[in-house]
Formats: structure tokens, sequence, C-alpha cells
């Protein structure tokens, strides 16, 4: 167990490139936000897997059942890994941080507070979605300073990398389909360009302190603006529209700029009162209830 | 310009499979994984017979399609992927950089004879299975009590 004078010495040790282990005496601070951050993507992964699953059966054909069989398994085994580490923190024990979610107390990803209408939206959530999921998590193992969670960062960011691969092949299949696949996959882009945009977050706050302690290797805005300049051209090349009409590029950079950005859909979300919000919850709490038996029978209560 | 044709040998073919990285961990290759049963060459064809760690692995296609790829840029037509699913892969197939890699980086252990190993972490004897399937049906979940890390467990 290592232990530090004051927060001083903590940010020294940090700026070296110092990692933090579980029996080490950390600042409460540190504790603490490290804890919520990896809830929050606990959180995520359960209520993404709960989703996946609901769309197994409405895959079309047996092979994109098996990859959705196999995404929802991926996605709520990271929920496991990540609530066995969060718990470990001594924070709040398992039960509590499922309670509170199920209670609609603590948060979840933007992305999971709207629905998936149609079996295209499934796939603007994999083309989109895990990517912008997958850009955010790679920023984070790329300098994460708390051992447990970047080891198994090191594994989820594999695996997402994995799914981005299922996504990209899907849309290709809508991309060069008849016109009504084209017209189902533009209506779901334009249901789902903006909170996969949102999905980083506003801009980072000067003092954040998940940049401070390297939680985040990266700001906001920064993930952001990459992610744009990655996927206009591409969705442009499918020959979908992108739908904001002050998209444009800088004529001196080339960089594609966006309009300005309406947060309030985002905000809704982190008060679980987005469009899908109460659903979302509804589902995951009846999941809870009818999968006790199970629980039960392997001697665990959440 | 037209190249002599040479004799392709199974060699060659594993010398490209060696550059077919598993899709999820992208610093191991098929050959390491010990996914590669059998390659067979004639005048014709070449025929790679894979072993998937499990008969229903959701990485199958995209690997059929990655070892295609892989001996096509090499010169070679009529490739013929096979896969043997009569489950016959086991851990002790992995090469030894592929067990030192996964439990280096990935915190990923090898079960041998049903004994959960030491912690590929901390190295010490604490692991703890918590459960038998995590995020692929082909790892188990386990606690480390000494380092207090989540490890999974091949086999």
């Amino acid at each position: 167990m290592r232990t530090w004078a004051d927060l001083d010495e903590f940010q020294a040790f940090l700026d070296d490139g110092g990692m933090v282990e579980a029996d080490d005496d950390m600042p409460e601070e540190y504790r603490q936000e490290v804890f919520r951050f990896i809830e929050f993507h606990a959180n995520s992964e359960l209520m993404g897997g709960l989703t996946e699953r609901d769309w197994i059966p409405h895959s079309p054909g047996l092979r994109l059942k098996q990859i959705f069989l196999a995404k929802t398994q991926d996605e709520i085994g990271h929920a496991h890994l990540l609530y066995m580490v969060a718990a470990d923190m001594g924070v709040k024990t398992r039960d509590e941080m499922m309670n509170d979610l199920l209670a609609g107390k603590t948060r979840f990803h933007n992305v999971f507070h709207y629905r998936a209408e149609t079996w295209a939206d499934q796939i603007a959530i994999a083309f989109l979605v895990d990517a912008a999921a997958f850009a955010s998590q790679r920023a984070v193992f790329a300098k994460c300073t708390y051992g447990p969670y970047k080891r198994i960062l090191r594994r989820i960011v594999g695996e997402e990398g994995f799914h981005m691969r299922h996504g990209e092949e899907m849309l290709l299949k809508m991309a060069s389909g008849s016109q009504v696949q084209r017209d189902l996959f533009q209506a779901a882009l334009e249901r789902w360009w903006w909170p996969a945009v949102q999905l980083f977050g506003p801009d980072s706050p000067p003092d954040d302190p998940l940049l401070k302690w390297y939680i985040k290797s990266e700001r906001n805005e920064v993930l952001r603006h990459a992610y744009v300049q990655k996927y206009v051209p591409l969705l442009q090349g499918y020959g979908f529209t992108v739908p904001d009409d002050g998209l444009h590029q800088d004529p001196n950079t080339g960089e594609w700029m966006m309009s300005e950005i309406d947060w309030a859909p985002l905000k809704a979300t982190f008060s679980n009162a987005g469009p899908d919000s109460a659903r979302r919850l509804a589902n995951a709490v009846r999941n809870h209830a009818e999968s006790a038996w199970f629980r039960e029978s392997i001697g665990v209560s959440a | 310009m037209i190249a002599a044709r040479t004799a392709v040998t199974p060699e060659m073919v594993r010398s490209a499979l060696m550059r077919v990285m598993d899709p999820e961990y992208g610093t191991l290759s098929i050959v390491d994984l010990g996914i590669v049963d059998d390659v067979a060459v004639d005048d014709q064809r070449v025929v790679v017979t894979l072993l998937p760690t499990m008969a229903g692995c959701p990485a199958r296609e995209v690997i059929e399609s990655d070892v295609r790829t892989a001996l096509h840029t090499q010169g070679h037509s009529g490739v013929e992927v096979v896969w043997r699913l009569d489950g016959s892969w086991v851990p002790s197939m992995l090469s030894p950089l592929a067990v030192d890699q996964l439990g280096r980086e990935f915190s990923i252990a090898i079960r041998r004879d049903g004994v959960l190993p030491t912690c590929p972490v901390c190295e010490k004897p604490s692991l703890r299975e918590v459960s038998p399937v995590g995020p692929t049906r082909c790892r188990a979940v386990a606690w480390c009590d000494a380092c207090r890390n989540v490890v999974e467990v091949v086999g």
C-alpha cells in the first residue's frame, strides 16, 4: 500500500505516469470521481446490453442473431467486470449500484435514452454510436491511472473494436441495397447523428478532475471534433446526408465544422428524462425481477 | 515480366497466416492462438483448416475473411477455408508467446487440468472463480484476492 502526503504529491505521482492500485491509500476525491466514472460505464454497458438483447429475435437471419447474441453477452459481461472493480472501491456495494440504477438515481450513456425504432436504427447504433463509444473508451484507456480499470479496458477496447467491424459491414449492406433500405438508414441517421455526437459530452471544463487525474486523456470537444472529421466524409461517401444544415468545411483548414450543438437533449438524459428513458428503465427493472430466480440459484444478489 | 511459377509450400501459407490477427486481440496471430489445424497445398488449391475455440464463436466469419484476404494478397487463389467443429481446441494449443501476451497484456490466464492458475497480474495463487462465463463464452471470470483485479480465465 502506498500513501501520499497530500494532493500535490499524489498529482506529481500521476504526472510521472504512476498507476494507482486497489490497495493504495488514494485521496478520497480521486476514489469518488473514479468510482462514479466506472459506475457510469458499468451502467451504460448493462443498459446497452439490454438494448442489443431486445433485437436478437428481430435480427434478420441466423448469422446476425449470432452476432447480436455475442454482442449482448459482451456488453453484459463488461458490466459484470466493471461492477466488480467499482464495488471493490468501497464507495457502494454492487447491490446499491444496481438499486440506484433501477431507481433512476444514477446515470447511463445518453444514447440509451432513445428508442431504436427500426432495424436500420440498430445499424446506425452499431456504426455511429459504437464508434463514438469506442473512441471515448480508447481515450480513457490511453492514460488511465487506475490499474484495475485500465486492465479491464484493455480487453473491452479490443472487443468494441470488433463490434465496429460488424457495424461497418451492416452499413455497407444498407448503403448498397435498395432505395427502401437507403431511405431506412437515412431516417435512422437523422435520429442518431446528434445523440452520437453528444455522447462525447459538452466541452470539458478547464479544471476537469478526470483530465487532471488522467482518467480521460483527451478533452471531450477534441474527441468529438475528431469523430466528426472521420464520420462526415464516410457517411457522405456512402451517399447519406448528415442532418445538420450548418455543417460546412472551414475554408482554410478543410475541417468539418458543425452547427452549434443544442445540449438540452443531453441534459435531459442526465436526469433520466430522455425520450425513451422511462421505458428503458422499466424494461431493466422487469428484467432484473425476472432473472431473480437465476441469481438466487447461483447465490448472488445483484 | 511474368515471374516463374514457384511451388507453394505449406510453410509459405503458414507464414502468411502469422499475419492474420485475432479480431479482438490484434497483437496475437491465429497461428499463435493455435486455431490453425492444418494447411494443405496442391497445384490448384490451398486448404486451410481452422479449429475455433468454441463452435459458436462469433468471430468465425471475420477470421475466415481475413485468412482469404491474407492469402490472396500473397498471390494465392483457390483458397478454401474449412472449420473443424468437433470442439477439439484446448488451451494447450496456445503458443508460449500467446500465453505470455494474454497474461501480460490482457490479464487473461490459462487454466490447465482444471486448476486455476496464478494471477497474471500479481503472480500469486489467489484467484477465485466468480462466474463460469463473462463477456465471451470461452472465458470464465475470476477475482484475485491478493491484488484485487478482475481476471479472465481460458479453459
